[in-house]
This record gives C-alpha cells, sequence and structure tokens, in this order.
C-alpha cells in the first residue's frame, strides 16, 4: 500500500488531490497510538502526517501555543513543563491499552479524537482548549479556523466540529490550543470500601461542594487490585477517589474539609503528590484493562446514573467496570462474548439512562456488525453525513472509521 | 450595508402566508400590523433598521418546526430573535423575512443538582437561570453585561462571554445539551446531561453560529457551585502599558483570576460620574482583579497580586472587604457602556480581541486613529483573555459621524487582526462586521464555512445576509471539477 508522508502542508493537499483526482480512499493517521480504534478504514494509500511536526510558537504569557499536528505530545508536555504549564485537559494515552506500544501520540491526533482525561468535569474536553486550526479539507483546500486567542466568535467554530472527526473531515496541519499552569500541589482523597451507587453519591456530594475536585473516579475491588499505587491495590475494598489540584495553603485546607465531607461515606485515606499523580494516569489510561485483549466499551452517561447503568448492563451481561468523571464516564470489559447482537444491546441501554456507547477495544466482536459508534436519531445522522459531505464529498478521508457506514 | 435582494414574490405572498401561520397559531401571536412591527425593527445595534414582514411568537417547539415548514415551503426567509440584545446585528429583520421571537419560551423545565445542569426554554434569561438555582449555592457562570435581559438561546447563537470567560470559559464550555429546529422544520434533540455525544460535535458548531443553522428551543447548561469566596481588587497605574505588564505578570505567575478587566482614563472618568464607584480619576489605566475560590487561597492570591501589582509599578491598590464593596467595584465596569452613553450622544461599540502583548501597540494606535477621526473613544477590556472593546463617541445628528465611527471601527479590527488577533471575540459578526471578514479569512475559508452552512440550510432561508460577505449558492459551492467521472486538477504536480 503507498504511504505518504508529507513533510509541509503543501505536500498534504497535493496527496489529497492526487487522491481525489484518481478516485482513491486515504487512511489518515499520525504516530499511531490509536491504531485499532474506530472502525476498518477501506483505503488505498495511508496518508502519515508524522514527519508535519514541530512548535511554531508557544507563548506562556499568553497562554497559547501553535503546532504541527504531527508533533508529539511528549515533546509539546515538557516544553510546557519547563514554563510551569501543562494541556490541563490531561490527553490520556491509550497505546498500551490498544496494544500500540512504542508509538508516539501526536497533537493531530489528540485532537482529532477529542480524547479528554479525568480533569474533563473540571476544566473541559481538548475540544475546549482548541482554539484554532489550519487543515486540508477533503476537497484538497487548505483552509484555516479559529485563531490564537481565547475569546473568539469570529465565523463558525470548525475547530469544535473537527475535535472528535477522527480524520474524516479533513486533515488538521496546525493546531493551536491553550494551555493552562500547572498546579503547584496535587493530592487525591480515597473513601474506601463503597457500594457502585455509594460512590456515585459521594462523588455527587463531593463535585457539588465548593472544594473545586478536578477529578472523581471509582475503582470496584477488583479493578483496585490492578493499581500499582500500592495503597489503593492493598485496600482490599473498592476505592473512591477525588482529586484536589491548586496552590498549598487551599489544597491543604480544601483536603481537609473533603475529608470531613467523605467520612460520612466510609473509611477516609489521603494521597500525595506521586501517587496521586500516578493514579490519575492509570484511570486516563485505562490501564486496568491492559493486560487483555476482551471487548471494551467507552460509555457517557449523566453522572448521576452512572451506577444505575452498569447495574442494568450487569442483568445481562458479565463485565468488568470502572467509572471516571463523577460516574458520568463508565469503563465496561465484557468478561463474556454475547454474539454480535450485544452490541445494540450495550447502546441501548445506555441510551435508555441518557448516555451513549462506543466501542474502544473490538476483543472479539466483529466491527463491521458492531460499528464504534452509532448515530441512531435519523435528523441528527442526517446532518453528520450533510456536514461530511461538505468537507469531503468524494468520501476519500478515513472511510468507514466512524459511524461505520453512515458517513 | 447591502442587504440581499428583496424577493417581491415572497411580499405578494403575504397575505397567504398570514393565513397559513393562523392555522396553528393564535392570531395575536401573528404580528403583522405596522404599528406593532415597529418594536422588532433593531436589536442592539441601533444604527441599523428594518421592520420585517411579519413577527410571529411560537409558544411550542411543535409551533416552531411548523412555522420553518411553512416558510420553507413557501421560500420566505427566517429571523430568529431572542430578546434582541445582540450588538452586531444578528438580529436585524429582513423586510421580506419573518422574524421568529422566542419570547414565550420563558419556562425552566428541569433543575439537576445530582448531574448539576439545568433544562430550560431559549427564551429564558441568562440571570434567570442564575436566579433559580441560587437558593441550593449553584449559578451558571457565563455573565454578559446584558444578562439582566439576554437569552440562553441567544447566548447560545453568539457564543456569549463576559468577565469571568478567562477561568470559567464562553458558552460553549458550559451548555451539555440543545434542542433546535432545522430549516425544513425537523426537531432535533443533540446531547443531554452526559458529557459527550456520539458524532460530530453539533453543539459545537451551533454555539456561536449566529442563528444562521438552527432555532434553538430548548439548552441545557451546566451549573457550578458558588465559589466559596471572591474579592475583587481596584489597582491604579499611571500608564496602560505598566497595567499590561501587570497582567502579563499575573498570568506568568500562573494565577487565574475568575475576572481581569482594564478601562482607560475616559471609561474610568465616564464610569464615576454615573456610578460612583470609588475608581481612581487619576489613573491612566485601572484593572479590576477578582478572585475567587475558598477563602484562604483568596486572600493568599489576593496578596500575590498586590505584591505583582506594586512591583509593575501600580499607583493605588484597593482590595474589597465585603460583598458589597466588591459588587461596587464592578458595578461601574458593568455600566460601562450606558456611563459612556450619557457623556456622548451616542456610541460605537467594538469588539477585536489581541494577543494581550500587542495591548500597546493597539492601544497608542488607536489614540492615532481618534485624532485622524476628530472622535474622542473610551476603552474597556478583558485584559485577560485579550478582548477589546473601544467604545467609540460620535453624533448620528453630525452628517457624516456615523460613517466617520465606522471607518475607525474597521480601522481597529484591522488591526486587531493584523497583530495576530480576531475581529470579534464576543459580539458577533452580523451584519456589522459582515464585510470584514474577508480581512481575516481567504475565499477558501469563507466558502468552507458558508458549505457548513449549506448543510444545514441547503435553502439559505435562515438569518440572510449576516456573518457572510459575499453570497454564493449552495449548489455552486458543492461543485467540483469532473471529468470522465474523475476529480480533475490539471494543476496538480505527480509523486
Amino acid at each position: 500500500m503507498k504511504e505518504f508522508r508529507p513533510n509541509t502542508s503543501a505536500e498534504i493537499k497535493t496527496a489529497i488531490l492526487d487522491a481525489l483526482s484518481r478516485d482513491r480512499a486515504l487512511a489518515v493517521c499520525g504516530g499511531g497510538s490509536k491504531a485499532g480504534l474506530g472502525g476498518e478504514v477501506n483505503s488505498d494509500w495511508v496518508l502519515n502526517t508524522s514527519n508535519f511536526s514541530g512548535i511554531v510558537d508557544y507563548e506562556p504569557n499568553e497562554l497559547v501555543l501553535t503546532a504541527r499536528a504531527g508533533t508529539p505530545i511528549s515533546e509539546i508536555a515538557s516544553v510546557l513543563r519547563e514554563a510551569s504549564q501543562h494541556l490541563s485537559f490531561e490527553p490520556p494515552d491509550w497505546q498500551l491499552f490498544l496494544g500500540n506500544e512504542g508509538s508516539v501520540q501526536t497533537l493531530g491526533g489528540v485532537i482529532a479524537s477529542n480524547m479528554s482525561g479525568p480533569r474533563r468535569i473540571a476544566t473541559g474536553a481538548a475540544r475546549d482548549f482548541f482554539l484554532g486550526l489550519e487543515m486540508v479539507t477533503g476537497r484538497g483546500e487548505i483552509i484555516k479556523s479559529g485563531g490564537r486567542v481565547f475569546k473568539n466568535v469570529t465565523g463558525y467554530d470548525l475547530c469544535r466540529l473537527l475535535a472528535g472527526s477522527f480524520g474524516t473531515l479533513g486533515v488538521l496541519t496546525e493546531v493551536s490550543v491553550k494551555c493552562q499552569p500547572l498546579s503547584q500541589k496535587v493530592r487525591t482523597v480515597l473513601v474506601l470500601n463503597l457500594s457502585e451507587q455509594q460512590a456515585v453519591e459521594a462523588m455527587s456530594d463531593g463535585l457539588n461542594s465548593h472544594l473545586s475536585i478536578t477529578g472523581a473516579a471509582h475503582l470496584p475491588e477488583k479493578t483496585a487490585l490492578k493499581s500499582k499505587v500500592n495503597y489503593v491495590s492493598q485496600a482490599g475494598t473498592s476505592i473512591t477517589a477525588l482529586r484536589i489540584e491548586g496552590v498549598e495553603v487551599s489544597v491543604i485546607e480544601r483536603c481537609r474539609n473533603l475529608r470531613k465531607l467523605m467520612s460520612a461515606f466510609g473509611t477516609v485515606e489521603e494521597l500525595h503528590y506521586h501517587n496521586s499523580k500516578k493514579l490519575w494516569e492509570e484511570i486516563a489510561n485505562i490501564n486496568y484493562f491492559c493486560n487483555d485483549k476482551e471487548s471494551v466499551w467507552r460509555v457517557s452517561i449523566p453522572p448521576y446514573s452512572g451506577a444505575a447503568f452498569v447495574e442494568a448492563v450487569r442483568r445481562e451481561i458479565n463485565v468488568e467496570v470502572y467509572f471516571d468523571w463523577g460516574g458520568g464516564l463508565v469503563w465496561v470489559k465484557l468478561l463474556e462474548h454475547k454474539g454480535e447482537k450485544w452490541g445494540s444491546e450495550m447502546r441501548a441501554v445506555a441510551l435508555r439512562y441518557g448516555g451513549h456507547a462506543a466501542l474502544v477495544r473490538l476483543g472479539n466482536v466483529n466491527p463491521k456488525r458492531t460499528p464504534f459508534f452509532e448515530v441512531q436519531d435519523p435528523g441528527i445522522a442526517w446532518l453528520n453525513r450533510q456536514i461530511k459531505h461538505s468537507f469531503d464529498p468524494k468520501g476519500i478521508l478515513n472511510p468507514g472509521k466512524i459511524v461505520g457506514a453512515l458517513l | 450595508m447591502e442587504m440581499p435582494s428583496l424577493d417581491t414574490e415572497a411580499l405578494a405572498r403575504r397575505p397567504e402566508l398570514i393565513n397559513e401561520l393562523r392555522r396553528f397559531l393564535q392570531p395575536e401571536h401573528v404580528i403583522a400590523d405596522q404599528a406593532s412591527l415597529r418594536a422588532y425593527e433593531c436589536d442592539g445595534l441601533t444604527a441599523y433598521k428594518q421592520r420585517p414582514m411579519l413577527v410571529v411568537l411560537p409558544e411550542t417547539t411543535q409551533q416552531v418546526s411548523q412555522i420553518l415548514r411553512v416558510c420553507s415551503d413557501l421560500g420566505v426567509k427566517i429571523v430568529p430573535r431572542g430578546a434582541g440584545t445582540s450588538l452586531s446585528g444578528g438580529a436585524l429583520p429582513v423586510a421580506d423575512g419573518v422574524m421568529i421571537g422566542l419570547a414565550k419560551f420563558n419556562q425552566i423545565l428541569e433543575i439537576d443538582y445530582h448531574n448539576r445542569c439545568a433544562v430550560v426554554q431559549s427564551g429564558v434569561t441568562n440571570l434567570a437561570i442564575s436566579e433559580a438555582v441560587r437558593s441550593h449555592g449553584f449559578y451558571y457562570a457565563p455573565d454578559p453585561s446584558s444578562q439582566i435581559a439576554c437569552t440562553i438561546g441567544g447566548n447560545v447563537a453568539e457564543n456569549s462571554g463576559g468577565v469571568h470567560c478567562l477561568k470559567y470559559g464562553l458558552t460553549t464550555h458550559n451548555i451539555l445539551g440543545l434542542e433546535c429546529v432545522i430549516p425544513d422544520g425537523r426537531v432535533i434533540r443533540l446531547g443531554g446531561k452526559a458529557l459527550d455525544s456520539a458524532g460530530y460535535d453539533l453543539i459545537g458548531v451551533l454555539t456561536g453560529s449566529e442563528g444562521l443553522l438552527a432555532v434553538i428551543t430548548e439548552v441545557t447548561v451546566r451549573i457550578l457551585p458558588k465559589p466559596e469566596t471572591a474579592r475583587a481588587m481596584l489597582i491604579g497605574f499611571s500608564s496602560s502599558e505598566a497595567s499590561g505588564n501587570c497582567v502579563a505578570s499575573i498570568i506568568g505567575a500562573g494565577i487565574i483570576p475568575a475576572g481581569m478587566e482594564m478601562m482607560d482614563r475616559p471609561a474610568i472618568n465616564a464610569a464615576e460620574d454615573f456610578v460612583a464607584a470609588g475608581y481612581p480619576r487619576e489613573s491612566e489605566a485601572l484593572l479590576i482583579v477578582e478572585l475567587d475560590g475558598p477563602k484562604i487561597e483568596v486572600d493568599f492570591l489576593i496578596s500575590r497580586v498586590e505584591k505583582l501589582a506594586a512591583e509593575a509599578g501600580a499607583d493605588t491598590v484597593r482590595i474589597s472587604n465585603s460583598d458589597e464593596e466588591r459588587e461596587m467595584f464592578w458595578k461601574g465596569r458593568k455600566s460601562a457602556f450606558p456611563a459612556v452613553g450619557r457623556i456622548s450622544p451616542d456610541y460605537y461599540c467594538m469588539d477585536g480581541t489581541i494577543p494581550r502583548k500587542a495591548l500597546p501597540r493597539v492601544l497608542s494606535a488607536i489614540m492615532v486613529m481618534s485624532k485622524k477621526y476628530g472622535l474622542d473613544v473610551a476603552n474597556v477590556f478583558h485584559a485577560g483573555d485579550g478582548n477589546l472593546h473601544p467604545l467609540i463617541l460620535f453624533d448620528a445628528n453630525v452628517p457624516g459621524q456615523l460613517k466617520q465611527a465606522e471607518d475607525f471601527g474597521s480601522e481597529i479590527l484591522r488591526l486587531c487582526v493584523e497583530v495576530g488577533g480576531v475581529l470579534t471575540g464576543e459580539h458577533g459578526v452580523g451584519v456589522e462586521k459582515r464585510d470584514l471578514m474577508g480581512v481575516m479569512f481567504s475565499d477558501d475559508d469563507l466558502k468552507q464555512q458558508q458549505r457548513v452552512k449549506c448543510a444545514f440550510d441547503p435553502l439559505q432561508l435562515l438569518n440572510p445576509g449576516k456573518v457572510f460577505p459575499v453570497l454564493h449558492r449552495c449548489a455552486e459551492l458543492g461543485r467540483m471539477h469532473i471529468h470522465d467521472g474523475k476529480v480533475t486538477f490539471p494543476e496538480l504536480p505527480r509523486f
């Protein structure tokens, strides 16, 4: 298969024009850290953006960084760290989870898949920090949208459309993101031995307080056992974790108040900087489901319904789960294979509880029968197709990557 | 300002349209008499006025759907309107179109504290949401200055900001779900109480689409627990450079204040004359910095900002010691526009955003322009996020002055783009900045945006004449060069 590794945006444009004129489909990829995520792409050629790399501009006092799409996230993180800043949506790294060890996670890939970590509940998703873009559309046109400033309503917000579009609308070439100051202090309060429903209630109380919680997750006992943080794996119970960040005086005081609030639910412990950091990385990176091959679903649900949703799923099938986003993000690993029809049942249960489910690791599911995710409402599906058509009328970019045959 | 050519056919169908609409709307909700229509002839951008062909006031989403269906069947243009507070002419009517007023969509449908959200109809005012959840210690974060009057539907259409955006984001960061009606009459429900949804981010692209893609009927907003404490500081400087440096050093120190506003001397004095907030009249620049959070954190950060202000050469520093005092500090800023309205017969408010570091350059250029155009200017500035509001003072009764003010404004916005900024930070493009879009975007950029418009509204009936300087037919925009069934690019170099 022919692979393009363009070095400039003009070359990316040429590759797309070439594909258009020869009626070829392109699989668009970056460093390959998310290979296998999404539907099987039915393509003739590969367009790999990893050579188009490098930070174009970074001004810490403006809180804005602009980089080429192929720039490794690790490079961006280390440059930001020198200025005591970071990408506060905590881009998760799914290399281990998806079996892509040794690959490189790029800025373009993170934005194109709108991947956000535990801090999403407090400060927002990847798309909330996505200020501006330059891209080549499926029509082979180089366009820009947004800018390098935070407050901007000039024209449609195409950045939001591109975030989470998985390379199906265009190929990002340059991306501007908002950066945030790093917190001086990080601590995590643990509550031991809560049921899933109790955990959802405890997390809700935490998030509804004015203690500015920046992470709220629950690991059932079986999942907690797999943690590399000793306090968590050796607790011998489920763990509910609430993170507090900020300036030292404030973190100490808020931790004290949070422990008080949480002691109504159960025994309370506290993790300090390194353990805390490690725990939230595990949660973001789905480390608990890494050393196996079973199907894994990512379910986004109203946070307070997280436990009830899982209970409904358990009535149908044997699963292992854990919760992030205060209950609003549930990772579900199937422990048995119930045939292809199970996929639509998972979606139906998620829908019943006001959420939606994406199949993020196939396991032994046939991707042709169970798409990555699905847009069920016919009106919404029509709008998705209309938008796809407006950017990529010939359907040459990542065909089959999302929403099955719809796009 | 040139608007799309008048559709005489649509005007001729007015009686038929009234009959059709009165089949499902109460007669008094179809406004057709010229005297009543006059109330709708402009929004907050009062320099432009146009009486609409008709105004309808639906009460249900189904009625909105029926209205859009009737209009698209007859090929009649539609302009949605919330409270009409747009400063860019987003709700300016068209003479041959129906205006849909959403004033009757004023119900708060559900407040869900467990999931920290509220489901409200689109005509509910911004402030009413915060008031409805206040007793439980919550609020809705975006707070545009017009929050008493402006509707949440309008906030979504314009992606409204406010003085607390730096820390809490714009409208787009604070909504979870939408119900809207697309121009062919279909009702679309997007998102809900979960934090994301499947498929392309349609909520994201609808937010800030200025009423060109759909009519919004219901919004699910995030509500936040109110911070335990908030304190504000008034910091006076003898130059705008010094105050700009202070802003940079606060951000550079890793502090993100809840709000950080700057006013120049003319704005300070106008506000002080109006509300006597205790602003330092002798200062060339005033910073209002608000910090919120746990009391211990706020006290700690206030003392750090105080130190940074002293290092930046502040002349005066005042720190609020009560909520009343804090509100007084804000009162001057929040009433800056009406305050300037008192010292000048008319004013024209601009809304560019610039990288913060460009502030001294832009402010001194504005002073030069002020002399060139012979018009005074007062500056208020969302300093934290670089959003500049120069208020150009003029008198519309003096022939030529409106034109002068507009030219002055357009020169400011061109400069904003030149220094790496944008045309509008929160007021929207509307009709006001429509013809400047080419300063910031190429033809290809704008054509792709219009293709998104066509995706929702292939007949281009919704809010015509706004945002895009050049009209293209959707069919023309969609065209690709096809030869023998293949797309052709004669100029294409081969690999």
